[in-house]
């Protein structure tokens, strides 16, 4: 039997993931406007993670992060009615080579219906050394865990810093001449 | 390359935080590879010869070598052109000769952040252990672990790219994208920097690696958001790293 507070509950908490969503449909079509200005300046994050990380949707970091640019196409998104008003014109451009600190990077970006579709690497810093012989070692089971983003008070910080800052750079001069 | 560092001592004076960024500042001369001037590009040009290298130069050549040798050639200072690149390396060795410079002088609670390779020392102002926060990897402002060092290195090596589209076309069992982000906890930062460039090019093998490797701790996240890490790792978090 449910009284009366326990539907207005559920209708609130309805409410509230409606707007949740619906907010993050509205910021997601904004970010697609985007233009050369958006990837070469400031990126936002793409906050459909999935990890339950409660980011805000307008978040504008001050250290470079990456939106989504595989574009994965999920059944929230309302289909692409004008296929060419896209920021770039369809083709497959080639970023030059660039430094990341302890190799190059170098990537290819794929543009359809005006959009980036696919992002590879041509080079990469790690791509050196094929297989090794690494499965003569005994195998304990290690344990796994999904990451839980957190806003922890820390000292300090440790993160990649180099190979980011070469893929911008090596994407943006592929993105220049789309 | 952005430096942080703490002291925790009155006695601490700008003059030491000068001289300690004056050496990053030298360091980068001799070894970045963006510098027209530097001996790591001279000597990229052909221009110096092995015999007349720096003293400095000498060391992480031979470091190098070493580090290769260890990590069944996943660290290699010889980048795909060919030419040498040694910052998997150096970064590394010049916080743990910082910080070394700072015991000299006395010091004994202090952290020196370089480029996100920390090297930490004693206790922060609270009286605890220094928490280093490890960043997601999808999230460059939220942070997925805190880790807690005593007198030890923590390392990062990632590529923070993320979606299913990106691969190697040489590698199709493409280890590198399998992976965003691999955190090494080692007895100092430098041995921490030179594991943490080759166990990210080992792939998902590198943690297996990591956990056999006797004092060092690792932290791997691949790009579904799934983490591993070595058996010990909880100690980190939960009180403070074990590894001497």
């Amino acid at each position: 039997m449910k009284t009366n507070i326990e539907n207005i509950k559920k209708i609130l908490l309805s409410f509230v993931v409606a707007v949740i969503l619906i907010s993050d449909i509205l910021y997601q079509q904004g970010g697609k406007a985007g233009t050369n200005s958006t990837i070469l300046g400031n990126v936002s994050a793409d906050s459909s993670s999935g990890f339950g990380t409660n980011q805000a949707s307008g978040s504008q970091p001050q250290s470079q992060t990456f939106s989504n640019y595989s574009h994965t196409q999920t059944s929230n998104n309302k289909p692409n009615t004008n296929q060419s008003n896209g920021a770039y014109k369809d083709g497959y451009y080639t970023g030059t080579s660039v430094d990341a600190g302890y190799g190059n990077v170098k990537v290819a970006v794929t543009v359809s219906g005006g959009k980036i579709t696919d992002v590879q690497f041509l080079d990469h810093p790690n791509s050196k050394g094929t297989s090794i012989s690494i499965n003569n070692y005994a195998m304990p089971i290690l344990k796994s865990e999904v990451i839980q983003a957190q806003n922890a008070r820390v000292d300090t910080v440790s993160g990649a810093t180099y190979t980011s800052a070469a893929f911008i750079d090596s994407l943006s001069s592929a993105l220049s001449q789309a | 390359m952005p430096i942080t560092l703490e002291i925790i001592d009155p006695s601490a004076t700008k003059e030491v935080i000068a001289k300690i960024f004056s050496y990053f500042e030298r360091i980068e001369e001799q070894f970045s590879v963006f510098k027209n001037n530097s001996e790591i590009t001279l000597i990229n040009k052909g221009l110096i010869e092995p015999k007349y290298y720096s003293p400095e130069m000498k060391t992480i050549f031979a470091l190098a070598e070493k580090t290769k040798i260890e990590t069944n050639g996943y660290f290699d200072i010889v980048a795909n052109n060919g030419k040498y690149n040694p910052s998997g390396i150096v970064k590394g060795w010049a916080i743990n000769n910082a910080a070394h410079m700072l015991l000299g002088m006395g010091f004994r609670n202090f952290y020196i952040n370089a480029g996100g390779d920390i090297q930490g020392y004693g206790r922060n102002s609270d009286g605890r252990y220094w928490s280093v926060g490890i960043r997601d990897p999808f999230d460059l402002n939220k942070i997925v672990k805190v880790v807690y060092l005593k007198n030890q290195g923590i390392a990062t090596s990632g590529t923070y790219i993320r979606g299913q589209h990106i691969y190697n076309p040489h590698q199709r069992n493409n280890s590198i994208t399998d992976l965003v982000s691999f955190t090494v906890v080692g007895p100092n930062i430098y041995e921490a920097d030179r594991f943490a460039t080759a166990v990210f090019a080992m792939g998902k093998a590198g943690i297996k690696f990591l956990d056999n490797l006797p004092g060092f701790e690792g932290y791997m996240i691949d790009r579904n958001g799934i983490a591993t890490m070595t058996r010990e790792f909880s100690k980190c978090t939960a009180q403070v790293c074990a590894v001497t």
